[in-house]
């Protein structure tokens, strides 16, 4: 199978407001068997633009780097398979490939993620007893293990609409960081308490669940009824249940 | 001065964000110094994220039988016995606390029925001792490096790439970086430097290393005088995937066949039985009902009685068997060796490999509960590098430490799987708790030649003023393609000569690579950028691999094809920049061993009849 | 080749080069406004149809809720027509349509003030399957989706440019546990309607259709019920703990159990919606001339 593809790539940088500005610029490259969308736009780049930037490291879905909407959806370009990307692209089109659009841009497809990591230092870490050896089973790591699994790609953050239509960046902590809240949150030897922060720092009232993160997760965790949910639900117990807020009172629970 | 840079101040700076940086940069922001950790992606992205398997440590969580003698001793004959016998001591005696203590900052390794740190089987190790979480263990590990270090007050600068190391009166004194993003330039002053960049198995077309493994801390440490050791050992791990073409050389973890993965050729044939060095013969099954009872035992979760697969024997074995068994005409479909798990319940296979479940999935649509992989071996360790003092891991250069796959010494001529995670946190620890010590004992920064600045500013922008040149993609192309033909898993000497020459051709066209575009965020300059250090680690690879004439772990000469116990077996390499500029080759000789060391090894491995 | 970027024109869709014109400089966001997006694929297909699916449901339901009150509209169909549509009765046994369970008529008969006589029977009882549907952690997301385009689909813009999430009047969503707690009590009061339904003259045994209707109503109640989010945290969620002394722990299991269902909670939440609705469906039509439907015996009854 060799074919060539038409690739739509958004090139461009911040203007001086820092408004993303740039244009569509139609690459068309040969594709062969079992590419990904991250090796077309390697392609692209050895062949036709050294410069278009693009961000990436493993290429193998473990860092998380290539984060990029590809057709509208956002994706790791590396675990992108063309065949299905050709599947899904009506004929005659381009594919479109766009930087991550809720965050702000660096150039090209490279999106500004700083604030992960300011937003990220904020959280208290795990406070557990001094002695090694902590004993725990494998069904209470099972639980949290799912989130230890999320690898920062920051799809989650990008899809979902609190973010990308409403820019709530400095209210809401994002699928992402609920994640590992769940995880500190959740962990069996844990003795830190979070939830205050959870509802007012990190405002989790501004998810309406409606599910964007879990969807595009590329770790497979299942952040809406896993960690954002429980979460929320540990919040009523906290602060909108009476009588669960009084049978903890009582050590009830 | 013609191009504005800034200047920093750090008591240490820490090149490389991975787990040995970041465990360097734990450990001296805790003994007090200001610590700048500077590194080429951005933070929790390094090439550590890709380590699968798990991290070697004597817990003897899993089999009481376990201990650092025993860890000691496997490290040692995995190594061929080239090993820094000192740092193979300190290492498997530090590394249980060191994955301990990753537990109380977050990390959740699997677990035991008793609740703790589980532990797995691996290649050359004698007893289960890989702590690990499902095939992910390497992102656990930076996780929770990461999320202990931003605690701790150390600055990253992230998207940086260091380009050269100052030396002020023969101590380093700080390095140059430039930032990726926006093409900004940076000095950093520091009174301690730690080396923590990782390796160098970029230099060949099928390796499982990202775009950052461009072996320029290798590079940057050679350029300032540092003695480089061992630079003919490069791992090849036995099982890549090959196919689809684009996704040829990442990783398959060694953790399938420790779960019971089978390996076979084209005509169904388990070869591995056939490939068992003497020096291992006793402790390997030799018959499939052995091997089949030992792989139960592990299912069951018993202590097994069985002796292990020949599956399990160490990488460089594996590899250069799977590549026999290609030349020999028994390759599978498309070049390589079947590796089966498929015949555990799909359950067991999701659960203790979820990432090589989807790793085939999605970007081979292979489903390995339901077929066979097809593998082959894939370049993915240095086990040389930076000579560094066993203890302090500082090197040959005052002021320059280095820790992880960057540095050389306990790995000898073949590196055990898991040993590197516990490699990097153990000397990552030494290295940043020595060079915050040691920063504390510095008055004042060092003054930075000013003209020596300006060259390498020069230097940096250099690409990007050139016009009419070639892609540096495709210089680097070319490179990787000639080092996976003449300087590959199986080398000869009119190869390695070949090589050397070739090199030089690749310099001449580096010199003239044209990538065009700005300083922002541009790939192509930073290639451009990239090409020198990855030709000069790569001569230095040929250079030691035509010098040693025999076959050893990493290192396998056609010419040569058995080991030389009595001469080869007791030297190592190393090389160095000289007065005059040329890279100088030598051969020198760790002290000898203790004696209560020297008992714990095989005695009949260490042929001393032959001096 | 030179170095310079060199822009190909894509071979392959030519024809259409003239959509978009290229070298004009745009702004990122690039889709700002209601229905914009990338995706090629039909993601208002889901939205269009849950909202199809639960518009029919609701309206269903609040016809056949007003249809036995005593209230102007519904005079010629409702109650005052003289016909009850609520449970088909036969031999003394009842087959009780869930919307009307527990079954309590607002009249002179009950503690009811007469003001509200005129409610039907279905109008105060269902305030908490609705309610505990409406603060539904799935349904949450469905009908924000399909009725409150908050968001319509993943990466497509948006009609609303402010947003408050739940912080806002929303906070109201929180109380979905309250509405577990009924929807609990409610899985006993429909048991013994199905056993209602069993019950016959002299205290004979019978099966009918009906029968097997509520029983499967009971039966998908109970599965969405054990899979509720707010269920799954009371049971063993709430706790970081789940080892004992031997073994797993109580609240481990219910919490394992409650995940199963959990994790298929979509499908309970819509399918037993559908059948709640049939149920009644079923009962109306039995008992209404109009359709002529029968509930057939299948064992004893007499």
């Amino acid at each position: 199978m060799t074919d060539d593809v038409t690739f739509r790539v958004f090139r461009g940088e911040p203007d001086e407001e820092g408004v993303p500005t740039g244009e569509m610029v139609d690459y068309t490259v040969e594709m062969d068997e079992g590419m990904v969308v991250l090796d077309v736009i390697h392609r692209i780049q050895a062949e036709h633009a050294p410069d278009l930037s693009c961000r990436w490291n493993c290429k193998a879905g473990k860092c998380g780097s290539c984060s990029a909407e590809v057709n509208g959806k956002s994706r790791l370009m590396c675990m992108t398979r063309m065949e299905d990307i050709m599947e899904e692209t009506p004929e005659n089109t381009p594919v479109v490939v766009k930087p991550m659009q809720a965050f702000p841009l660096t150039k090209d497809l490279v999106s500004d993620v700083q604030w992960a990591y300011d937003l990220n230092k904020t959280i208290p870490p795990l406070k557990g007893p001094d002695e090694m050896d902590w004993k725990f089973d494998q069904i209470e790591a099972d639980r949290v293990q799912e989130f230890r699994s999320c690898i920062e790609c920051m799809l989650c953050v990008n899809t979902c609409h609190v973010m990308r239509e409403h820019q709530l960046f400095d209210e809401f902590a994002g699928p992402r960081f609920f994640v590992r809240l769940a995880n500190l949150e959740m962990h069996p030897m844990d003795e830190e308490n979070r939830l205050e922060m959870i509802k007012d720092d990190y405002g989790i009232g501004y998810c309406n669940i409606t599910r964007c993160c879990t969807d595009v997760c590329p770790a497979g965790i299942n952040i809406t009824d896993n960690a954002i949910i429980p979460l929320k639900e540990r919040l009523v117990t906290e602060y909108y249940d009476p009588i669960a807020m009084i049978a903890k009172k009582i050590g009830l629970r | 001065m013609s191009e504005d840079y800034t200047t920093h101040e750090y008591d240490v700076v820490i090149i490389g964000a991975g787990g040995a940086g970041l465990r360097a940069a734990i450990e001296a922001t805790r003994a007090g110094a200001s610590v700048a950790v500077i590194c080429k992606s951005m933070l929790g992205k390094a090439h550590t994220v890709m380590a699968e398997g798990g991290a070697a440590a004597a817990l003897a969580n899993k089999d009481p039988r376990d201990s650092w003698q025993t860890h000691f001793r496997d490290t040692m004959k995995g190594g061929k016995y080239l090993n820094d016998w000192r740092m193979a001591e300190i290492h498997a005696k530090e590394s249980p606390d060191r994955i301990r203590e990753l537990e109380q900052w977050g990390a959740i390794f699997d677990r035991t029925p008793d609740g703790l740190t589980n532990q797995r089987n691996f290649g050359g190790h004698t007893y289960p001792r890989l702590a690990h979480i499902g095939d992910a263990t390497g992102l656990e590990l930076i996780r929770t490096l990461q999320e202990r270090g931003i605690h701790t007050g150390m600055e990253v600068f992230m998207e940086y790439t260091v380009r050269h190391l100052f030396k002020t009166d023969g101590r380093l004194s700080g390095c140059f970086a430039y930032n990726r993003v926006d093409g900004s330039l940076h000095v950093f002053k520091a009174k301690t430097t730690v080396l923590a960049t990782g390796g160098i198995t970029r230099c060949w077309a099928v390796c499982s290393g990202s775009w950052e493994y461009t072996g320029e801390g290798h590079a940057l440490a050679y350029w300032v005088g540092a003695e480089m050791g061992d630079m003919e050992f490069v791992q090849f791990h036995p099982t890549g995937m090959i196919w689809p073409p684009s996704v040829r050389g990442i990783l398959v973890t060694e953790g399938v066949r420790g779960e019971g993965g089978m390996l076979t050729n084209s005509e169904g044939e388990r070869f591995m039985f056939n490939y068992v060095p003497e020096m291992y013969r006793d402790e390997f099954a030799d018959t499939k009902d052995e091997a089949m009872d030992w792989v139960n035992s592990i299912v069951a979760d018993e202590t097994p009685t069985a002796r292990r697969p020949p599956e399990l024997l160490t990488r460089d074995v594996v590899a250069k068997a799977i590549n026999s068994e290609k030349e020999a005409g028994r390759a599978s479909k498309h070049g390589g060796a079947y590796l089966n798990i498929s015949w555990r319940p799909e359950e067991q296979v999701k659960k203790k490999l979820p990432g090589m479940y989807h790793q085939f999935k999605e970007l081979a649509a292979v489903d390995i509960t339901k077929e066979p992989m097809e593998v082959g071996p894939t370049a993915h360790y240095v086990m040389g590098g930076v000579k560094v003092n066993p203890i302090t891991q500082e090197s040959t250069i005052p002021g320059l430490y280095a820790a992880g796959e960057v540095a050389t010494g306990l790995h000898g001529a073949n590196r055990l799987g898991g040993n590197s995670l516990s490699d990097l946190l153990t000397f990552g620890k030494l290295a940043g708790q020595y060079a915050a010590e040691a920063a504390a004992g510095v008055e004042d920064f060092a003054d930075i030649d000013a003209i020596e600045i300006e060259r390498v500013v020069e230097e940096t922008l250099a690409p990007l003023s050139r016009e009419g040149g070639e892609n540096p993609a495709k210089v680097v192309e070319d490179l990787r393609n000639m080092m996976q033909e003449k300087v590959g898993i199986i080398r000869q000497g009119h190869q390695l000569l070949e090589a050397l020459d070739d090199l030089e051709a690749f310099r001449k066209r580096e010199e003239v690579t044209s990538p065009g575009g700005t300083r922002i965020y541009n790939p192509g300059w930073h290639q451009a950028l990239e090409i020198g250090a990855m030709i000069d680690i790569s001569k230095m690879c040929a250079l030691a691999a035509l010098a040693r004439e025999e076959s050893r772990g990493g290192h396998t000469r056609l010419d040569f094809p058995t080991p030389n116990h009595k001469h080869w077996g007791k030297i190592n390499s190393v090389i160095v920049l000289n007065t005059a500029g040329d890279m100088e080759l030598s051969h020198v000789k760790y002290p000898p061993i203790t004696d209560n060391l020297k008992e714990l090894l095989d005695a009949d491995d260490l042929h001393e009849e032959e001096e | 080749m030179g170095f310079t970027a060199k822009y190909m024109v894509g071979r392959h869709w030519t024809k259409n080069a003239g959509l978009r014109r290229m070298g004009e400089k745009i702004p990122l966001p690039m889709k700002k406004g209601f229905g914009t997006t990338d995706r090629v694929d039909a993601w208002w297909k889901g939205p269009s149809a849950m909202a199809f699916y639960l518009g029919i449901m609701v309206v269903y339901a609040t016809w056949r809720g007003f249809m036995e009150a005593d209230f102007w509209i519904f005079a010629d169909f409702g109650r005052s027509a003289g016909e009850q549509t609520m449970a088909i009765e036969s031999n003394g046994s009842h087959v009780l349509s869930p919307l009307f369970s527990p079954l309590i008529v607002p009249d002179e008969h009950s503690w009811m003030p007469e003001a509200l006589w005129w409610l039907s029977p279905a109008m105060f009882i269902l305030i908490f399957p609705a309610g505990f549907r409406g603060t539904c952690y799935y349904y949450r997301k469905a009908y924000y989706r399909a009725f409150f385009q908050n968001p319509t689909a993943c990466a497509v813009g948006k009609p609303w440019n402010e947003y408050k999430g739940e912080t806002g009047l929303l906070i109201v969503q929180n109380l979905h546990r309250y509405f577990l707690y009924a929807a609990i009590a409610y899985l006993p009061i429909l048991s013994f309607d199905v056993y209602l339904s069993m019950r016959f003259e002299g205290g004979n045994w019978g099966i009918s259709v009906g029968t097997l209707v509520l029983l499967l109503n009971v039966i998908m109640l109970a599965g969405y019920t054990f899979g509720c989010h707010a269920f799954r945290h009371l049971v063993g969620g709430g706790a970081n703990h789940w080892t004992g002394k031997s073994g797993p722990t109580l609240r481990y299991r219910m919490w394992k159990m409650s995940t199963w269902f959990n994790e298929r909670h979509k499908e309970w939440a819509l399918y037993s919606l559908l059948v709640v609705m049939f149920a009644d469906f079923y009962v109306y039509a039995c008992t209404d001339a109009m359709f002529g439907w029968t509930d057939y015996m299948l064992w004893g009854g007499i």
